[in-house]
């Protein structure tokens, strides 16, 4: 047996995110490098998706650009979880999830840190707070868009 | 659509769900296969020409691909039809209709639909990657998300918008347990008091313990016969009366906006009905998928069986139990019995052939019924099926 197991990515919960694995890779850099969210706008029929995405699903158009997406968005419903979490993350339950609006008519599901379960409301307002998650198999940094309350 | 040939259930077995570390996946299949065929001392493990196997997680429970054959060799099975397939909690249902559809096609006469899984592994980071993959990867899994969290939104979507309470959600649970105390197969059998329910410890606001089914290790199998040999292997079969299937989307946040309003559940039983020539006020008994209890609730409502948002009104006047309009989960649900991917809709096949067959014993709901529904879903409301099963007096 080998002294340390490799990297078993076949089991790698978290999104490839850099140029050489997930051709998505700018939505990841710009969260990275620019604190923002982003997300793809089809160029031929002016459609945007939510997740982002290399083909137009309304029109099969691959014509694509890159837009801001709001960085502020507000609560459509959400849970205080205490178990069925990461290992990793069970240190931190209760943890709260949320789905956010925002104001493109767009919705996601993510996080929201810094936000005890009793404060969570549905209507509240949150931004956009970037999160660290396990690294990729060569050791580079991964993130994820994670929301807070507003003004925290 | 032009009226299919019929298919009929002639065999249907399970064998005993629960942690199971004795026994590897070849086991679990042996188990409920063997049970099956001696259902029906007629039909010979020769006589099977199409196996379908539906386990969603076989890599993860031997590990092993292209489980099929290894199925077929177990059971001594020579199909010239065979594959696994794999449609999350589903699963158990397309593989029935996989086999239904070879069956009306001409391509067979008889065929067998072998669902199972064995996902209890001892270690806690593994299950929880189990319940992750049924998120999406790129979009959902990274975020640490897994069902329990994912089901709660509509839960509180649904209290938030029509006063649904958390004793009402509770109250769902208690019945399930109650019904699964008489069942032998079912992974709980202590029963569970209200009071119990309520007290339980949380698992994702607003659920507890209770109102989330657990993964188990399990198998269900049945057989499924065209109309031109049925009753040369039982003169009582039960009827395949129609299928449905609904999507409407995969990422949770392109969900309908209304958390609450699962179009994809409504959509499946919309095109049951309409294939089985029937409405939801024929339903007698029905198997769902309670994966949380707001499922089941939810449920409810886009089948027919009570108008959108009184489901908790329906749940307090007892109108889903023994003696109410629709007995639900007389098997005890995936709340009771546990639930085991890719063998809990032909779990529910079982219940329902045994009910209307009138064999099943201390759950059995009297009068006998002659038509029943089965639902399984993945995705939060958004993918569902339903089957809807009729008793041989329905076609005579």
């Amino acid at each position: 047996m080998a002294e340390q197991m490799e990297y078993f990515t076949a089991m790698d919960l978290v999104a490839q995110q850099y140029e050489d694995t997930t051709k998505l890779y700018y939505f990841y850099e710009a969260l990275r490098e620019e604190n923002k969210l982003v997300t793809t706008k089809c160029k031929a029929c002016g459609h945007i998706p939510w997740p982002p995405r290399t083909l137009c699903p309304e029109c099969l158009s691959t014509d694509y650009e890159w837009v801001d997406m709001p960085s502020t968005g507000t609560i459509a419903s959400w849970t205080a979880a205490y178990a069925g979490m990461p290992p990793e993350l069970m240190s931190r339950a209760p943890m709260v999830y949320a789905l956010v609006d925002f104001d493109n008519g767009l919705r996601m599901p993510t996080a929201i840190l810094e936000c005890a379960p009793d404060e969570a409301k549905t209507g509240m307002e949150v931004e956009l707070i970037v999160g660290d998650v396990q690294p990729d198999q060569q050791g580079r940094r991964r993130v994820a868009p994670y929301f807070k309350p507003v003004g925290r | 659509m032009s009226k299919p040939k019929r298919v009929a259930i002639v065999a249907a077995g399970i064998n005993k769900w629960g942690m199971r570390p004795d026994a590897t996946f070849r086991d679990i299949i042996a188990e409920a296969g063997k049970v099956c065929f001696d259902n029906n001392p007629k039909v010979s493990n020769k006589d099977i020409e199409g196996l379908v196997t539906s386990g969603v997680y076989p890599q993860r429970s031997g590990p092993q691909c292209h489980p099929s054959p290894v199925a077929c060799e177990v059971l001594g099975v020579q199909p010239r039809l065979f594959q696994n397939t794999d449609c999350q909690c589903q699963s158990g249902a397309v593989n029935m209709r996989i086999i239904w559809s070879a069956i009306v096609s001409g391509l067979i006469d008889i065929g067998m639909a072998v669902g199972w899984e064995r996902i209890l592994v001892p270690n806690q980071g593994e299950r929880y990657i189990n319940a992750a993959l049924a998120c999406d990867h790129d979009w959902e899994q990274g975020f640490g998300m897994t069902p329990p969290a994912l089901f709660a939104l509509p839960a509180l979507s649904h209290m938030e918008k029509y006063g649904t309470t958390e004793e009402q959600y509770s109250k769902i649970a208690v019945k399930n347990h109650t019904h699964s105390a008489k069942n032998p197969n079912a992974h709980f059998q202590k029963g569970l008091t209200l009071e119990k329910a309520m007290g339980a410890r949380t698992v994702a606001t607003p659920y507890k313990l209770f109102d989330c089914c657990v993964n188990t290790d399990g198998a269900a199998a049945v057989i499924l016969c065209s109309e031109e040999k049925a009753y040369e292997y039982t003169d009582n079969p039960v009827w395949i009366m129609g299928w449905g299937q609904g999507y409407t989307n995969w990422t949770i946040g392109n969900n309908p906006k209304d958390l609450t309003d699962w179009q994809g559940v409504r959509m499946s039983g919309e095109l049951a009905y309409k294939m089985a020539g029937i409405t939801s006020k024929d339903i007698e008994i029905a198997e769902l998928h309670d994966c949380f209890t707001a499922s089941e609730l939810i449920e409810y409502e886009e089948l027919g069986f009570c108008p959108k948002g009184e489901g908790g009104r329906w749940v307090d006047d007892g109108g889903n139990d023994y003696g109410g309009d629709v007995v639900t989960q007389p098997r005890g649900g995936l709340i009771g019995c546990g639930h085991p991917f890719g063998a809990t809709s032909i779990a529910q096949a079982h219940e329902i052939y045994l009910q209307l067959r009138g064999e099943a014993s201390e759950r059995q709901v009297e009068p006998r019924p002659n038509i029943g529904l089965g639902q399984t879903m993945s995705g939060v409301g958004t993918q569902s099926m339903v089957t809807i099963f009729g008793s041989d007096d329905t076609q005579h």
